[in-house]
């Protein structure tokens, strides 16, 4: 029960130590974290219809961070998305927010920025789910 | 017939004959010389052959009354059948004896003279008309003249005369240098025994000179050749010796004004010639030659003579001969070589130092242009590496957070502390090896030379482009050498040229379809050469541009600067390389870069 109060976050990112550390943090501070180490990794995994957001990394190995927006859509998936990127560059940044990001962040991202972001990626996925489907 | 014969020779003879009569030996040195000098001169003068018979009084060794009439004797029985068309005399004695005998040896034969002396012949009475001569005087002021000149200390001037009566010299000898002798004292020393007279030449200083005819007798009675003498009174003397006398010059006597023997023999064939040419007014007598500075070199050299103070017109005897006048060719075409060679050898220096420093210019304009290169490539990889530094730091950045948020939470949570800061650790190590690699890439360095291994610098390029590989969508596969492939190099160029060729790859897939978005770069040891080709299956070029694509600021890309492959080609080539380009069997392009395989690790591999 607790599990499933408790926010699920996705963590896709293909650096091993970004990931895991990534997934400790939001573990320590109370969130459940699951990490990806690849889009495709991502998509073969069965989706739980849990509260939650997907933190992705722009540059992925294979296909791109916003291929797998793109492919997310696509298949009607709605989960809120944080990019993260090594290297912010502008094109990327507008396609990403045209395309439904929450917000776009450059590493290193601290703290404050990264729980700001997910708190506005929750707060969205909660309207979401309160929307059209519970109506 | 035999009257004939002799009838015709005497006629023959009588017009061409002469008779040379010696005062001394015509074996002495002047004699010779005058012998030659007469020769010279005779025949061109005579417009007809003459036949010189020469005799001899042989004076001073034979001489007085009853001598002279068996010479007289001698020369009217030898020469009466050989009517002579004129008897020439040399020197005084001759003369005198011709002057004696003529109208019982020689009636009505033309006499000439040479060599008689100016004094001798002042005490003579007035001499027929067809007896003529150039009178001469031996030039007793201009020697001692010329001696004080070199030897301006001087104040003692010796005078060496022999004992006999030929030895005489002192009146002849006295008013003539008188006048010129200023402060300087002159001593004679008349008619010593060879003993004394050494005795006193050794002790003489050097504020004197000695003046010599060389002597026939000395105070003992004992004979010499006047050459003998003079060497003895040269060899004795403390005091540099001079003579007017030329046939002593060489027997250690510095020099003097002499008569040349020579000369006079010359001017004794030209009136010679002219009698027997028969030309009016042969007896008009030219003047006596002028007396000529001999100089004896070595003599020169041991008073200490500056050479300078030799008046360009004397003759230098014994001086050897220069390098130039020995060898005159030999040193002339030496010079020449040597010249031509210098010039050679100064323009080939001038070329090298010319080349030098273009080489200098351009090793500089190459490391400027292959920084300026790497730099562009450095511009081109922002986006990854950037990526790859802000990898590890956003992690150390997380993992800092999740640790403070442990630590805020309290509790005694060690381990996961340390575990984390390990992380943080390892991910800032990560992010600095970026830095260092990039920077290695884009230092601004001199080449330096060190054994490679290719396998190994195409692995650390790989890991320096994966990022921008995946930020592109590309794969790299990497087909390893089985063995070692050791070159020797420098590991930032050889890099950069792997770098740049990779990067024209993945230009050159940057609108291919996914699929076909692989670079394959394979390494392959073959004796003596390690080859890297890169190939993609890009679009390739046209056939037009393979011959320019390794020209500078050539380029198929919009944004190219077309230094890539110019600079790779420079940077191959300076490792004693080739690069070349083909196109691929199903498009796309492949690089091969060849390089010299480093022998002396493969002997030790």
């Amino acid at each position: 029960m607790t599990a499933h109060t408790r926010p699920l976050i996705h963590i896709v990112d293909d650096d091993d130590s970004m990931r895991m550390a990534l997934t400790e943090l939001l573990t320590i501070i109370g969130f459940d974290a699951i990490g990806y180490g690849s889009t495709g990794e991502f998509l073969l995994d069965a989706l739980p219809d849990r509260h939650g957001c997907i933190l992705l990394d722009l540059g992925l190995p294979g296909s791109s961070g916003l291929e797998l927006q793109a492919a997310l859509l696509r298949k009607g998936v709605a989960l809120p998305i944080i990019f993260l990127t090594g290297h912010a560059d502008v094109s990327s940044g507008v396609r990403a927010m045209q395309a439904g990001a929450i917000d776009f962040l450059e590493k290193p991202v601290v703290r404050e920025a990264l729980l700001e972001a997910l708190g506005r990626a929750l707060a969205s996925d909660i309207v979401r789910r309160q929307g059209p489907t519970s109506s | 017939m035999l009257a004939l014969l002799l009838l015709h020779f005497a006629a023959t003879a009588e017009a061409g004959q002469v008779l040379v009569l010696y005062s001394n030996s015509p074996l002495g040195k002047g004699n010779i010389a005058f012998d030659s000098g007469l020769r010279q001169t005779i025949n061109a003068n005579s417009g007809q052959p003459i036949q010189i018979f020469s005799e001899s009084l042989d004076e001073p060794e034979f001489g007085g009354d009853r001598y002279e009439l068996t010479m007289a004797t001698y020369l009217h029985d030898k020469y009466a059948e050989r009517p002579l068309g004129a008897v020439l005399t040399l020197n005084d004695t001759a003369l005198r004896f011709i002057l004696r005998y003529r109208e019982r040896l020689f009636p009505g034969v033309p006499i000439v003279y040479a060599g008689a002396t100016r004094n001798w012949l002042r005490s003579m009475p007035t001499l027929p008309p067809d007896i003529v001569g150039v009178p001469v005087g031996f030039d007793f002021a201009g020697t001692v003249e010329q001696a004080l000149k070199w030897h301006p200390r001087a104040t003692h001037l010796v005078v060496v005369i022999g004992a006999s009566k030929q030895d005489d010299w002192e009146p002849l000898v006295r008013p003539e240098i008188t006048p010129i002798l200023g402060q300087v004292q002159a001593e004679y020393l008349i008619g010593l025994t060879l003993p004394a007279l050494q005795r006193h030449l050794r002790e003489l200083g050097s504020d004197s000179v000695v003046l010599t005819f060389g002597f026939f007798q000395d105070g003992d009675g004992r004979s010499y050749l006047l050459h003998d003498s003079a060497a003895l009174v040269a060899a004795a003397s403390s005091a540099p010796v001079y003579t007017p006398v030329e046939t002593l010059m060489g027997t250690g006597v510095v020099g003097g004004r002499v008569l040349s023997y020579e000369q006079i023999g010359r001017q004794a064939g030209e009136i010679l010639g002219r009698l027997f040419n028969g030309q009016p007014g042969w007896q008009r007598m030219p003047k006596a030659p002028a007396s000529v500075l001999q100089v004896d070199w070595r003599q020169i050299k041991r008073w200490g003579i500056d050479p300078e103070q030799i008046p360009p017109d004397a003759v230098v005897s014994f001086r050897p001969p220069t390098l130039w006048q020995a060898y005159r060719n030999a040193v002339l075409g030496a010079v020449t070589v040597i010249v031509l060679l210098s010039v050679l050898v100064a323009s080939l220096l001038l070329e090298r130092l010319r080349r030098r420093r273009a080489e200098i210019t351009m090793q500089k304009q190459h490391t400027a242009l292959a920084h300026a290169s790497r730099l562009a490539v450095a511009g081109e990889l922002t986006a990854a590496i950037a990526h790859e530094i802000n990898q590890p730091l956003g992690a150390v950045q997380t993992n800092a957070d999740t640790a403070e948020v442990i630590l805020q939470a309290g509790g005694d949570r060690r381990e996961d502390l340390l575990r984390l800061v390990g992380r943080i650790r390892n991910d800032n190590l990560r992010a600095s090896q970026v830095i260092k690699r990039l920077r290695a890439l884009l230092a601004r360095q001199e080449a330096r030379r060190q054994p490679l291994e290719l396998n190994a610098v195409l692995t650390d390029v790989e890991a320096f482009l994966r990022p921008e590989l995946q930020r592109r969508d590309m794969s790299l596969a990497l087909r390893p050498a089985k063995t070692p492939a050791r070159i020797l190099g420098d590991e930032t160029q050889i890099q950069q040229v792997l770098i740049n060729l990779i990067l024209n790859a993945m230009d050159a897939l940057a609108e291919a379809p996914l699929d076909r978005r692989s670079i394959l770069v394979q390494v392959e040891c073959t004796t003596g050469t390690h080859s890297v080709s890169v190939k993609d299956q890009g679009r390739g070029f046209a056939d037009g541009d393979l011959s320019k694509l390794f020209d500078s600021f050539f380029s198929t890309k919009r944004t190219g600067m077309g230094l890539g492959l110019s600079i790779a080609r420079t940077i191959v080539v300076a490792h004693g390389g080739s690069i070349r380009a083909e196109r691929g069997p199903s498009g796309g392009a492949i690089f091969h870069v060849e390089l010299p395989a480093h022998e002396a690790s493969e002997n030790a591999a």
